[in-house]
């Protein structure tokens, strides 16, 4: 009896081990492929029928940081690295702001504030980029990294729902506690909640410093012939453009690895923070 | 139903008895939602009338300082000792005027209007040259009577705070209480008034980036701004004009709006639905028991989440290309599945194409649903399955019976947030067929347009603002309510109220 | 008042300094335009001699007098990437002639493909280029959004004698002022258009000659042609090679068709026959496919436009063939096929800051020396007729079979973007071998293309 069991359960381990197998090979293949062809040596336009490189070279990551004149992909990168670094910093403290005060801090009108700020959270950004285009232009800010900062960061406040919930987890008597010891609300805030919530704040950080890196909707929009401005997602775009495609596939390929590596890396790293994040205060309820 | 007959149901029963609940709830929550509009439209006029009344007492009652007040601001403030906040006041009504006579009110002058032709064009025949054509650019007049208005109602806001403040001083004197200092003041933002200093930049944040684009856009949807009326230049308010054609007036735009609706809905569903099967059922495998290498399978499938979606999307649209080197086609050639010269349309057939944007949807998204499915299957309490096996439960029964309750429990907000998303999925229907196959019979979209990137291509390549800005405001009523009657159905609203 | 003085004085002065440049026209062309001189060199038949030419230094002297209220002048220039290190060395040419006289002019040239270009003006005219290419299929809605300024009046007279006279045309805009017969962007290239290329070791130059001697071939050879009948710049062909034209309604705002249907079916028809029936017959996007089909031996033939000859030329080598499209056999006569014709344009910012300064770039960029610079370095067809005449166009394989096929074609002129995508689900109908092709569902299919096309 015991044995059979035994026996069935490797079965059933051995199926599901091919079974993962399989699906993670479908999974990783396209990833591959990037990787793989961003080695080739040989002349080709896009992908073609097979992965490994007939001829395996440097030269489409060295091209991408000494042939600058069409493509500057180090100014590109710098840039992204520039707005990201200073989106996340503004996103991060307006969300635990917000959401602080919307989970500890009791005051007039605070139920209109949470709903309206859901509301609007709703709303997705893209569909005002022109007036948000011509607002920033009524500021003079067109074409420049720190329009890009502001539009990245400006709307981060709304979304406080996720760490509302974390913060909702945290036990009032805490900051009964502080407050019977005669702590203000700005220090319990500091010394006392922000040091709790390493995990949401990791979260607001990971998720605000990759969105830089992906977006190229309101970047094309803000940027326009700009071209020194670029963000790394609007330039890798451009490359596959019918004009460039011909000429740039390859380096296309490289460019994407290299901003694949640090994000991947940064989120295997976080991981565990995101999974937290994802699942709200759920997870520790 | 009762709680105890609801207990005994399994998972997915329960799933679809919530699901039903929520459509007979539905009814009484879209009244409750109206019922909850009504009220604040109501609160809202109430809360003017009685401003008004406190500003019409206020006078009457208030003392000489206090009267100048209404109309210096600040002026009671600083007699009364509190010379800084006073002077912040006054800044605030200077630095308002100079802002509206010095730049808005040639703009808000022409709201109703929207502007109009100042002189003709024609060529001069002097220096042979084309003149152009004098007139006001209806798109500024329109964005900055907005901003305009946003400032009055600050300062209006603002200039009610200044009687206030004076008449709480005044009766603060009256009643021999000492008065604040600056500093005292100052305190009270770290504290007592803590949420005022947290949530002001924010606040400001989103109103300039936020609220008022989107006011402008909801604006823009009751005017002809389109191709023929084209940026730079003049256009009109046509009230519900827009509406009307999304409904019924427009047989093209009409149809074409139905279409997309069912389709956006269809997608949503779909999507949300599937990779949240997919996803768990992965999210199982790696976690079974005695399964190594857990971490390393979980790695492999969160890589693809890293990767910026637009590489890896369009990656795939250059795979499943229906020309010579899809590399798709290529393999199934070489298999024989398909003959010598043969090709499957992956992106370009109405209905392949819409199947395999929801396959390629799920290598998207089913990694998010492994990831935080796992972090919840590693939380279940294992009490819970060790009492399962003393009772003498197998792996079904205590798959239907407390993994699948469980994780429905947890994740039904966080389904109904990918809902939302996926009604806005821009980037997987963009990239992977930018909308296509093209279909004529619809109105400038192609087969997978979902209302979004039918929106965006309405904007961006043929300058039909108002019809864009039209059907946002659609989507964004039907996403608002959808969340909000769901928001106020889940626990977590619930859950913080016991809390506070 | 004070502004109209300064005009009739700058009039005088235009006067003045117009006759004193012809007065010293033999040391004036040594002296300022060197170039000038060398491209009146070369297109040599004299040509220029008979028409009244607006001369580079009647040019100068009139930006000369704008630029009295254009002091300090800044422009952008938006061109495609492949064209801009020659557009900022014609630019700069183009300032140094103003260097003597004490002015300054610093011109930009920025990377931005034609079609792009068009969008990114409609999107901030403020913010976009002051003098910027785009494509003829692009016109009709910059002029009717106002997005382009009228050429000035001195250099219509030119640019009508010495343009394409189809390429002048397309710049006219049906509904523009007839008694000023304005025109509203200047004409840069005149090969915005496709023909038949192959690969000479699979078809013979008897072969090129109809689409059934083509479809014999590559049936036999197991290789492709590729013709993207389901984009409607191609899909065109089928009503065109009917006798189907094109007009526009008073308004600007409905496409009319004049179309004649039994005639567009049999044509249709013969498409459906040749062309559905066989799995080498590919309508699909060239751009991504003909290229490396060509480089790795699966295609025999496509067509496609002068965009990719640089690229068909690095694939085949001297195996490249073009020629203007084949017949087609329709009933038992031989029709030749009908295309679509475009040219690129220079359009000038309607809310430019200097106009005469931008009008005179503009005019001087799609000049004679410019079109033969870009012409030797880039290969882009000219939009002047005698540079189409001679050799440096006739010699080129490529761009001669283009400029063959302009006799049969239709000029991409007052087309509505509705035009397109109706004309283009159509012709896909057409070839795709798995659609019904009965005569009711062939009629319904047409239908669908006219209602589409006309409804706006």
């Amino acid at each position: 009896m015991i044995k059979s069991y035994k026996l069935r359960r490797n079965i059933s381990n051995a199926i599901i081990y091919v079974l993962l197998t399989v699906l993670c090979i479908i999974w990783i293949l396209p990833l591959v492929w990037l990787i793989m062809t961003s080695f080739r040596g040989e002349d080709v336009v896009y992908l073609n029928n097979y992965i490994i490189p007939h001829e395996w070279t440097f030269d489409n990551y060295i091209k991408l940081f000494t042939d600058t004149t069409v493509v500057n992909y180090p100014r590109w990168f710098l840039n992204t690295f520039i707005v990201a670094c200073f989106a996340c910093v503004i996103s991060t403290i307006s969300v635990l702001m917000v959401s602080y005060t919307f989970s500890r801090l009791r005051f007039k009108s605070r139920k209109k504030f949470i709903n309206i700020g859901f509301i609007l959270g709703m709303f997705p950004g893209f569909l005002t980029m022109v007036a948000i285009y011509y607002v920033l232009k009524a500021m003079n800010l067109t074409q420049n990294l720190i329009a890009l900062i502001i539009v990245y960061s400006a709307g981060a406040g709304l979304n406080f729902a996720i760490s509302k919930g974390f913060f909702d987890t945290i036990p009032r008597a805490l900051d009964e506690a502080a407050t019977i010891d005669g702590a203000t609300k700005n220090q319990i805030f500091w010394r006392i909640i922000l040091p709790m919530s390493k995990p949401i704040v990791v979260y607001t950080v990971l998720t605000s410093f990759t969105g830089p890196w992906a977006d190229f909707i309101l970047a094309k929009i803000i940027m326009g012939d700009a071209r020194d401005n670029y963000t790394i997602a609007l330039g890798l775009w451009q490359m596959l453009q019918k004009e460039y495609i011909n000429d740039y596939f390859l380096m296309f390929c490289a460019g994407a690895v290299l901003v694949a590596v640090p994000i991947t890396a940064l989120f295997l790293k976080m991981q565990k923070y995101y999974v937290e994040g994802v699942t709200g205060g759920a997870v520790k309820g | 139903m009762d709680f105890i007959s609801y207990a005994q149901m399994n998972g997915f029963q329960k799933f679809f008895y919530n699901l039903g609940q929520f459509f007979v709830h539905l009814p009484h929550n879209i009244v409750r939602l109206l019922k909850f509009i009504g009220r604040a439209i109501v609160g809202f006029f109430v809360g003017i009338g009685r401003a008004f009344k406190f500003y019409g007492l206020s006078f009457v009652k208030g003392d000489w300082s206090t009267k100048i007040s209404y109309l210096i601001m600040g002026f009671g403030i600083m007699v009364k000792g509190q010379i800084v906040k006073g002077l912040v006041f006054l800044a605030v009504e200077a630095a308002y005027f100079a802002f509206m006579i010095g730049f808005a009110w040639q703009y808000l002058s022409k709201f109703l209007t929207l502007g109009d032709v100042i002189s003709a064009g024609g060529m001069d025949p002097v220096t042979g040259m084309p003149v152009v054509a004098q007139q006001d650019d209806s798109m500024l007049i329109l964005l900055y009577s907005v901003m305009a208005l946003f400032v009055t109602v600050l300062f209006l806001m603002l200039y009610i705070l200044n009687i206030k403040v004076n008449v709480a001083l005044q009766e603060r004197r009256k009643n021999g209480e000492k008065i604040n200092s600056l500093r005292e003041d100052l305190s009270t933002l770290l504290d007592q008034r803590y949420h005022v200093t947290m949530l002001s930049l924010p606040t400001i944040l989103i109103c300039l980036f936020t609220v008022l684009p989107m006011i402008f856009m909801i604006l823009i949807a009751f005017t002809n701004f389109d191709r023929f009326h084209p940026m730079g230049g003049l256009f009109d308010w046509i009230g519900f004009g827009n509406f009307a054609d999304v409904f019924f007036n427009n047989p093209k735009k009409a149809f074409t709006f139905q279409t997309l609706v069912g389709w956006t809905l269809c997608w949503a569903i779909i999507a949300t639905i599937s990779c949240y099967i997919v996803g768990v059922i992965f999210a199982l495998m790696i976690n079974k028991k005695g399964i190594k290498g857990k971490s390393i399978f979980r790695t492999m499938f969160v890589m693809t989440v890293a990767v910026p979606q637009f590489v890896t999307l369009l990656l795939m649209s250059q795979i499943l290309s229906d020309n010579v080197n899809g590399v798709a086609n290529i393999l199934l050639r070489s298999i024989g599945v398909i003959g010598e010269g043969d090709f499957v349309k992956f992106l370009t057939d109405p209905w392949l194409a819409k199947i395999f944007v929801l396959i390629v949807n799920l290598w998207i998204g089913v990694p998010f649903t492994i990831l935080s499915a796992s972090g919840i299957l590693m939380n279940i309490p294992e009490e819970l399955y060790e009492s399962a096996k003393i009772d003498g439960a197998g792996p079904v029964t205590t798959f239907v019976k407390i993994t699948m309750p469980y994780m429905l429990f947890v994740m039904t907000p966080a389904l109904i947030q990918q809902f939302i998303g996926n009604i806005n999925n821009f980037n997987v229907i963009y990239f992977l067929t930018a909308g296509g196959p093209n279909n004529p019979e619809l109105y400038n979209a192609g087969d997978t347009d979902l209302l979004v990137t039918w929106l965006f291509n309405l904007t961006t390549s043929y300058n039909d603002y108002s019809l864009a800005a039209t059907i946002g405001i659609l989507v964004f009523i039907f996403c608002a309510t959808l969340s909000l009657i769901t928001f106020n159905m889940t626990k977590s609203s619930k859950n913080e109220e016991e809390f506070s | 008042m004070y502004k109209y003085t300064k005009r009739i004085l700058c009039a005088s002065l235009a006067s003045l300094m117009a006759i004193s440049a012809f007065a010293g026209c033999g040391d004036s062309s040594t002296e300022s335009s060197s170039q000038g001189s060398s491209s009146q060199g070369s297109s040599g038949t004299g040509s220029t001699a008979e028409v009244q030419q607006y001369t580079v230094d009647q040019m100068m002297a009139d930006a000369q007098i704008a630029m009295g209220d254009e002091d300090n002048v800044t422009l952008k220039v938006w061109g495609p990437q492949a064209s801009i290190e020659l557009l900022q060395k014609q630019c700069d040419a183009f300032v140094q002639n103003f260097k003597d006289l004490g002015r300054t002019i610093t011109i930009e040239c920025v990377a931005q493909g034609e079609s792009d270009a068009a969008a990114n003006v409609k999107t901030d005219p403020s913010a976009a280029a002051d003098v910027f290419a785009f494509a003829s299929d692009q016109g009709l809605d910059l002029f009717n959004g106002g997005y382009v300024q009228q050429v000035r009046l001195n250099y219509r007279e030119d640019l009508e004698s010495k343009s394409i006279s189809e390429a002048y045309d397309t710049v006219k805009f049906q509904g523009a002022d007839d008694a000023e017969e304005g025109i509203y962007a200047y004409p840069e290239t005149g090969d915005n258009s496709y023909v038949l290329f192959y690969d000479k070791r699979v078809l013979s130059d008897e072969d090129v000659k109809t689409m059934e001697g083509i479809m014999k071939v590559c049936n036999e050879e197991k290789k492709y042609f590729a013709f993207n009948l389901g984009d409607g710049f191609y899909g065109c062909v089928v009503p065109f090679t009917a006798g189907g034209t094109l007009s526009l309604s008073e308004d600007l705002q409905t496409q009319v068709l004049n179309y004649d249907y039994d005639q567009v079916n049999a044509v249709a028809k013969a498409f459906v026959d040749l062309c559905s029936t066989s799995d080498y017959f590919k309508s699909e996007d060239v751009n991504q496919t003909l290229v490396s089909g060509f480089k790795n031996g699966t295609y025999a033939c496509g067509v496609v436009g002068s965009w990719q000859i640089a690229n068909i030329e690095v694939a085949l080598g001297e195996n490249m063939g073009a020629v203007k499209l084949p017949t087609i056999n329709v009933n038992g006569e031989d029709k030749q096929l009908i295309s679509m014709y475009g040219y690129k344009h220079l359009g000038v910012n309607a809310q430019t800051k200097y106009p005469m300064t931008a009008q005179a770039l503009a005019f001087y960029l799609t000049g004679e020396e410019c079109q033969t610079q870009r012409c030797k370095e880039l290969g882009w067809g000219p939009s002047i007729q005698s540079l189409v005449d001679s050799d440096l166009v006739q010699d080129n394989i490529a761009l001669s079979a283009i400029y063959a096929q302009r006799e049969f074609s239709i000029p991409q002129a007052n087309i509505r973007t509705a035009f397109f995508n109706p004309t283009g689900a159509y012709g896909g109908y057409l070839v795709d071998p798995t659609k019904d092709h009965s005569d009711a569902e062939m009629k319904a299919q047409y239908d669908n293309m006219v209602e589409n096309i006309t409804v706006s």
